[in-house]
């Protein structure tokens, strides 16, 4: 039963969602980075890491389409599978903060009282602990690991959303229409996941979509600092930072990956913004 | 001389969706001295009108199309905006609605009272501050010295009110626009606010113009009505004539269809009544049906003993008694009215009897059942029993279900109904029984009108088939036409499903209208308890008597 409406809702949210153009083209752009990503590799003669010292900062040509660094390796090669680290990390971490964020701060709103005080205390604490820190703490204790970037960025950005969606569940749950559910002897699990959590679709959506390019951008930051990704591996972070540092001598290495990385996130805000007018029934015109 | 005159006014709303025509040529005057009602319900353009005098519209949307408003000589309509400036709070002064939200919580009230003084540099700071004492005691603020310094919180909604009468009359304006100025208030405060209005005007000698969807209010103060509907002006005389013989058949509706202190009608006339048939008259005084005899076993059907809530205030450690030791019982199948001002705890004891705040002490007997101390988890079988309707429609809807979804989703949860098929069945006879139909289960809430919605919501109560109903405020928020079908509806289930209800409500009139039994609240106890006749005609306590007392009166109503 449940699932019958929840297809409902997600096929007029697709409905709504095809009919507003800006998310529709965000949404085949978005398409094609990815698969550029996955599939680009197999486009290209060159690896990744394949080192040609020959042909340092050539620019873009026909042998290369977007040029080499400074060790004479293929940028087509690298932006491409740069994209499939930086995505990854995006969309992943961006889950699992969701998860923990959300649950989290549910919880805490809709209980309230003593539990809220304790678990918003416990995000505080949590804020205060230095990031980087926090990191090096972790490659110390399990040794350098790509899933422990997952973890160690998700285990950041949750709390945002958990502070987020605890304010929105917190006036929620003085709504009427959450007391006639209760009138009605709903659970509280029902009430949580039927009539709460449908609601907060809006800031959680708008807010994931701000979380992905900031995640993005926080990995590139510990692969600057040698706690991410290394080289010769890539992500687009790292080759924008690699690409900053000899824009002068070869502007073509941060241009690539720069267009990549900027034309993701105008995508998945518009996607963002797509599907949070897309799940809400009060934007329809009809 | 000093007549303000509208002369075909429109004001147009340019939206994404097309124009809305809110006042759409409309013309009235308003004499020198005298108090002019604008009366309309939501959405006739009263308040456009008013916010058009002063130039108060956010343009766009609004666009003032045409006509002309002549005031001292000249049109406001095509006035500069400094022209305007000089002319809002010195000759023309505005009251709002809403106290609470229309003071700056960070001044002091005095400072603010004075403050038109000064902005049109009337007089000097000192003198301001005096004048503004002055008018304060004039207006009624009480212990006005050791009130130097105070600030909008330490002052009740009727003293925030007083005070904004005061901001608003110190510059001794020509004209006072007032915006639904006691809606937001108590009755016995009201009747206060708008008597001193009144004095206050005649003694400066400013004309007011009173917007107001009330015509019990309107008919209390106003020399002239205008009554206007759809953004046309359909019928203005003097208050007298008006409510003697009143030609459009919306304003007869009008006049009808609210529940007065005097009617006895058992079903309310509605505009629809008189809109189709401009002949309508609707049945005198029928009396309510003389109840068979209830038996002994009905009578107690449920019963409140001694029940307390208490709250404990979080910064003061205070203890709050919102309601406190209350004895009370209702038969099957009547209808106990609660009536009380705000803050008399009338809501938290609905809510109590039904478990939705904690009780601190005391009983609440279901057919001799006490259900008040039980576990959460054991009140399913209450909570399919007994159902609540809310005040605002607008709010006890989820806004992402569709209202099969709201409709189905009670019956799932109580296992009402065999499948699917079944309980889609009882929700589209449910939907006809409140008067929908059924090719609106596929919308969400936010398509439907306010009492549209209130329908679903009394759907939604009925899905379980409660024996038992609280309507809690259920059409205080609502335009007086709706309001009639919305008490019509209830009293039309009550009496096809043998309903129970707990009707609580600050306007005496609509209990007294629905109800068999009255109980009247006052600071979480129950003042006088007694049959709805016997309390209305003669109240025991004085502020029974009090709460009579400040109904606005339409006794001028001799047509029906």
């Amino acid at each position: 039963m449940s699932e019958a409406q929840g297809a409902s809702l997600a096929k007029d949210a697709w409905i709504r969602l095809r009919s507003n153009r800006m998310a529709l083209v965000s949404l085949i752009i978005l398409a094609i980075i990815v698969s550029f990503s996955f599939i680009g590799p197999f486009f290209c003669e060159y690896k990744y890491d394949e080192q040609n010292l020959d042909e340092q900062f050539l620019g873009p040509n026909q042998q290369h389409w977007f040029g080499t660094d400074s060790l004479g390796r293929d940028l087509f090669a690298r932006t491409s599978y740069g994209g499939r680290i930086s995505l990854a990390v995006g969309f992943l971490a961006t889950t699992v903060s969701l998860l923990i964020g959300v649950s989290y701060g549910m919880v805490a709103g809709y209980v309230g009282g003593k539990t809220d005080a304790i678990l918003m205390r416990i995000v505080d604490i949590l804020y205060s602990l230095p990031f980087t820190i926090f990191v090096i703490l972790l490659m110390v204790l399990f040794g350098r690991n790509f899933l422990l970037l997952f973890l160690a960025i998700g285990a950041v950005e949750w709390l945002t959303m958990a502070r987020i969606t605890r304010a929105q569940t917190l006036n929620l749950k003085r709504a009427e229409f959450i007391e006639a559910a209760r009138a009605l002897g709903f659970s509280h699990s029902r009430i949580l996941f039927h009539h709460i959590l449908p609601n907060l679709l809006g800031p959680i959506i708008v807010y994931a979509t701000l979380t992905v390019p900031a995640v993005m951008l926080l990995e590139a930051a510990l692969s600057f600092l040698g706690l991410g990704v290394q080289a010769p591996m890539a992500s687009w972070g790292s080759l924008i930072k690699e690409g900053a540092e000899k824009m002068d001598v070869a502007p073509w290495l941060i241009t690539f990956p720069g267009i990549f990385f900027c034309l993701s996130l105008f995508c998945l805000n518009f996607i963002g913004d797509g599907l949070r007018d897309a799940l809400d029934p009060k934007s329809s015109k009809d | 001389m000093n007549d303000v005159k509208v002369h075909g006014l429109k004001t147009f709303f340019h939206t994404r969706e097309g124009v809305v025509k809110a006042v759409n040529d409309i013309n009235f005057t308003i004499p020198s001295g005298e108090v002019v009602g604008l009366v309309g319900e939501s959405g006739s353009g009263k308040s456009v009108t008013c916010h058009s005098l002063l130039q108060l519209l956010p343009t766009p949307p609004a666009k003032v199309e045409g006509g002309e408003i002549i005031f001292q000589g000249e049109d406001l309509l095509r006035a500069s905006d400094q022209k305007m400036r000089t002319l809002r709070g010195k000759s023309i002064s505005m009251i709002f609605q809403d106290p609470m939200s229309c003071l700056n919580p960070y001044m002091t009230v005095i400072e603010q009272v004075a403050e038109p003084l000064l902005i049109h540099g009337m007089v000097s700071q000192d003198k301001a501050k005096e004048e503004a004492m002055d008018m304060l005691l004039r207006v009624g603020v009480d212990k006005i010295k050791d009130r130097m310094n105070a600030y909008p919180h330490e002052f009740s909604g009727g003293m925030r009110q007083r005070a904004m009468i005061a901001m608003a009359l110190i510059t001794k304006p020509d004209l006072l626009l007032a915006d639904e100025p006691t809606t937001a208030l108590d009755v016995t405060v009201q009747a206060k606010i708008l008597k001193l209005l009144k004095q206050l005007c005649a003694e400066i000698g400013s004309s007011i113009l009173f917007v107001s969807h009330d015509l019990g209010v309107v008919a209390e103060i106003a020399d002239r009505v205008v009554v206007m509907y759809r953004g046309k002006v359909v019928e203005q005389n003097t208050t007298q004539e008006l409510f003697r013989s009143p030609t459009h058949p919306y304003v007869k509706a009008l006049i009808a269809c609210r529940p007065t202190f005097e009617g006895n009608f058992e079903i309310l006339p509605t505009v629809e009544d008189f809109m189709e048939s401009q002949s309508y008259i609707p049945q005198k005084k029928k009396l309510k049906e003389q109840s068979n005899p209830i038996t002994e076993k009905d009578k107690n059907w449920l019963k409140v003993e001694e029940l307390s809530v208490h709250f404990q205030q979080a910064n003061h450690g205070k203890t709050v008694k919102a309601v406190d030791r209350v004895t009370l019982s209702i038969p099957k199948g009547k209808t106990l009215g609660i009536v009380g001002e705000s803050g008399s705890g009338k809501t938290t004891l609905g809510r109590a009897i039904l478990r939705l705040t904690p009780i601190t002490s005391g009983k609440v007997r279901w057919q001799d059942q006490d259900i008040a101390l039980d576990k959460e988890n054991g009140l399913m079988n209450f909570r399919k029993k007994m159902q609540i309707i809310f005040q605002d429609p607008y709010a006890s809807l989820n806004p992402r279900l569709t209202i099969e979804q709201t409709l189905l989703e009670p019956m799932l949860v109580h296992k009402i109904g065999g499948n699917h098929k079944e309980r889609l069945d009882r929700v589209v006879s449910l939907l006809e029984e409140v008067g929908l139909e059924s090719s609106h289960l596929r919308r969400y809430p936010h398509e439907f009108s306010g009492g549209q919605r209130q329908r679903i919501c009394v759907a939604r109560a009925l899905s379980t088939e409660p024996e038992f109903i609280v309507c809690d405020e259920c059409v205080s928020a609502m335009d007086v036409s709706v309001q009639a079908q919305v008490l019509n509806l209830l009293h039309q289930l009550q009496k096809a499903r043998n309903l129970t209800y707990l009707f609580i409500s600050h306007d005496l009139c609509v209990v007294k209208h629905i109800a068999d039994e009255i109980a009247v609240m006052r600071a979480g106890q129950i003042e006088e308890f007694g049959k709805a006749e016997n309390i209305c005609l003669n109240p025991q306590t004085s502020y029974t008597q009090e709460l009579m007392d400040s109904i606005p009166r339409t006794s001028i109503t001799g047509t029906f």
